[in-house]
């Protein structure tokens, strides 16, 4: 194969701003569900990436049984990954909603953070020591027909993984959006996450629309987990990795802003990405925080967000 | 009345204590009367300490079984012999997790309670770093089969010995290496954004530059980021000959396959964790014409070496890794210095230690005054061969002793 010749500038940019893309992809799918569990619940999910790392590997358990391609199988493991939210969902986190119910005065303002996160930290500690004694410290392998597969397009060169990665995750926003915006249900739970009281005045089921929420959110985790695999690896910490972007990509869109969390999941890869290559590769992961800093302190609403 | 009782009191007094006299000379005689050893074997306690358990367990298992063969070897021939003394070594195997507040545990453990004269340890640095002082001011010899900081030896302590290439030797020893295979024009770094990889990265930058090469690009990223396109893809902007790259196992696999999918097909030289099989399970081919540092191949042709896999293989049913070797070998060193000073003092030993020049299983070992072994690292190539991870060898180019192979272009290489 003959090698690359030099890239010139503007090539250059275009190919960090695919790369961004690719990695924005991840990032966007990882924070809407996040957004979208702390829209609706009023909750900020600790153990989101241990639900990500859950389907990188319930997907590599079912290929070594199944024998299937990874890309196949990916959603099974997703689908998966929901349902123990579900389980999780109603067995710890729905006890606590009826105690906040219950409390009154100064308990009910104290309580209602603290026990939330607590056992949203409990459950990603366990989780990530779960994988451990299962799965071991040592990174696995995911093998898929797409491994080796490369596309050029004049200059520009991309893996297989990476695009199919990209075309998954495109379709699984655009999905959720129509879902979000069109169906009965989806109107449930923006309007839960833009007014919860008004919302359940006018008899939105809170309890079922939970469940539905921390399904999608933590099977998009799952997905994103199951489809990334196989390019990087897994490992038990590999949750722990990508969460606090998650964070950020929440923030940028607005906090409980489901919608904004989407686009903000393309700009944080795209920015970080531009921002490595103007700056310099040390300077490219914090890039994502301090812009999260200015968020927070400029535009609270999220750099989309209309102020309420 | 009173007085006749003090002096009934004070006869009985001078009475006990001339007792004890007595039965305590008496005792103390037949003491050193008996004591003159019948049998010419006596016991000597050695420590290693080693991550037994956690995420570096698989390194620090490898150590104990390297430690436990080389102390099965020598009490068989009789132990060490000081004069005409006979010594067993008695091994004492601490976990130290590879956590340094358990390290220095372990290693009080050591010092107060087994009265060790030696330490074998450990396997990360910043164990190493931390228990040195402790067994410094104790008096007992330090050797360092594994940790490769430049600074536990640049100290410059009196009682430790390292027995493998420092951070320093071994960057440096890869640079001139790479330097007089290809004769590049320029270079790119890549490297962990950490302690580690910003010193290879210097250490091997200014050798470059010394040499009159140019750097074109110098890229960072985060231990555990598992995205490198974007540093890849400036890289191949910056069209180095070269690139060197300081990263763990995970993340140096996945830097070669995302430069295989993003088209850079150069030349890549490594440091750090890809000397170990797992590293080719996880690249797979994207491994493939890579040339890294290893400190021991169990597939080197050196008879020393092939002895030790022998019997190594024989006791445990597996091939042996780096660590093992490098364990194994200090040992023997504390063996022979010992022997070599003719006393169990930790002052003879140490000098003796510096005067010291043997073959180990890792090639030559003699130490400078620093107590560092001036020792050769393995440079390697990844080839294609049939017996091997994922049909994937390393083929030893380097030292000449150990050679394996020539080095393959990366053009050529399928």
């Amino acid at each position: 194969m003959e090698v690359i010749t030099h890239l010139d500038i503007v090539s250059s940019i275009l190919e960090q701003i695919i790369y961004g893309l690719m990695t924005g992809g991840i990032y966007a799918m990882i924070g809407v569900g996040l957004s979208m569990i702390f829209g609706v619940m009023r909750l900020s999910n600790f153990a989101h990436g241990e639900f990500y790392m859950l389907g990188a590997y319930l997907t590599y358990v079912l290929v070594s049984y199944m024998k299937f391609d990874p890309y196949v199988l990916a959603p099974l493991a997703a689908m998966f990954v929901g349902f123990v939210g579900i389980i999780i969902n109603k067995i710890l986190i729905k006890p606590l909603y009826e105690e906040i119910g219950r409390a009154r005065g100064t308990a009910a303002f104290y309580f209602q953070d603290l026990r939330f996160i607590l056992m949203t930290v409990g459950i990603s500690i366990f989780l990530y020591d779960l994988a451990l004694v299962v799965w071991k410290p040592i990174p696995i392998r995911v093998n898929t027909a797409l491994s080796d597969m490369i596309i050029r397009v004049g200059p520009l060169s991309f893996g297989g993984q990476r695009i199919v990665t990209l075309i998954i995750a495109i379709t699984s926003l655009i999905t959720l959006y129509i879902f979000l915006k069109k169906t009965r249900i989806g109107k449930a739970i923006r309007a839960l996450s833009q007014n919860p009281s008004a919302a359940m005045l006018v008899g939105v089921d809170a309890p079922k629309i939970y469940d539905i929420t921390v399904f999608i959110a933590l099977m998009l985790a799952g997905l994103a987990g199951g489809i990334v695999g196989p390019i990087f690896n897994l490992y038990p910490r590999m949750g722990l990795d990508v969460v606090p972007k998650a964070f950020v990509v929440v923030i940028l869109g607005g906090i409980g802003n489901i919608i904004g969390s989407i686009y903000a999941g393309f700009f944080l890869g795209v920015v970080e990405n531009l921002g490595g290559y103007f700056l310099g590769t040390e300077y490219r992961e914090v890039i994502g925080f301090v812009l999260m800093i200015l968020t927070l302190w400029l535009r609270p609403q999220g750099l989309l967000g209309i102020r309420r | 009345m009173n007085k006749i009782k003090i002096g009934l009191s004070k006869s009985l007094l001078i009475l006990i204590i001339a007792i004890v006299l007595i039965a305590t000379i008496s005792g103390l005689v037949y003491y050193l009367l008996t004591s003159k050893p019948p049998t010419e074997e006596k016991i000597l306690k050695i420590g290693l300490i080693a991550p037994l358990t956690g995420p570096l367990s698989y390194g620090g298992n490898d150590m104990k079984q390297g430690a436990i063969l080389a102390v099965e070897e020598i009490n068989s021939k009789g132990g060490i012999k000081v004069g005409n003394t006979y010594y067993k070594i008695q091994l004492i195997i601490e976990d130290d997790e590879g956590n340094p507040t358990k390290a220095t545990q372990v290693v009080q453990k050591l010092i107060t309670q087994d009265n060790v004269f030696a330490i074998v340890g450990s396997y990360s640095s910043s164990v190493t770093l931390a228990v040195q002082p402790i067994i410094m001011e104790n008096k007992r010899i330090l050797v360092v089969p594994v940790a490769v900081a430049t600074k536990i030896t640049d100290a410059g302590y009196k009682y430790t010995f390292r027995v493998c290439a420092n951070q320093k030797m071994q960057t440096t020893q890869n640079a001139e290496f790479v330097y007089n295979l290809l004769h590049p024009k320029t270079f790119a770094l890549l490297l962990e954004n950490s302690d580690y990889g910003r010193e290879g990265g210097q250490i091997w930058a200014s050798v470059m530059m010394s040499k009159g090469v140019i750097k074109v690009a110098e890229e960072y990223f985060l231990i555990g980021s598992t995205d490198f396109y974007s540093q890849l893809s400036k890289i191949k902007a910056a069209n180095p000959d070269v690139i060197f790259v300081v990263a763990s196992t995970n993340d140096a696999a996945n830097i070669l396959k995302q430069a295989k999918e993003t088209g850079l097909k150069k030349q890549f030289v490594m440091l750090g964790g890809v000397a170990q099989d797992e590293f080719l399970m996880l690249a797979g081919d994207a491994a493939l014409g890579l040339v890294h540092v290893s400190y021991f191949e169990a597939s080197s042709p050196r008879p020393k070496a092939q002895e030790f896999v022998k019997a190594f293989k024989e006791k445990w049913g597996r091939p042996p890794a780096m660590f093992a070797a490098g364990t194994y070998d200090a040992i023997y060193a504390l063996k022979y210095a010992i022997e070599k000073a003719g006393k169990i003092d930790p002052d003879a030993v140490a000098e003796a230690m510096r005067t010291l020049n043997f073959e180990g299983v890792q090639g030559r070992i003699y130490f400078d005054e620093k107590g560092q072994a001036q020792t050769k690292v393995l440079l390697v190539q990844v080839q294609r061969c049939e017996r091997g991870v994922n049909g994937l060898c390393r083929i030893i180019l380097y030292p000449p002793e150990d050679k394996q192979g020539d080095y393959i272009p990366i053009e050529k290489i399928q």
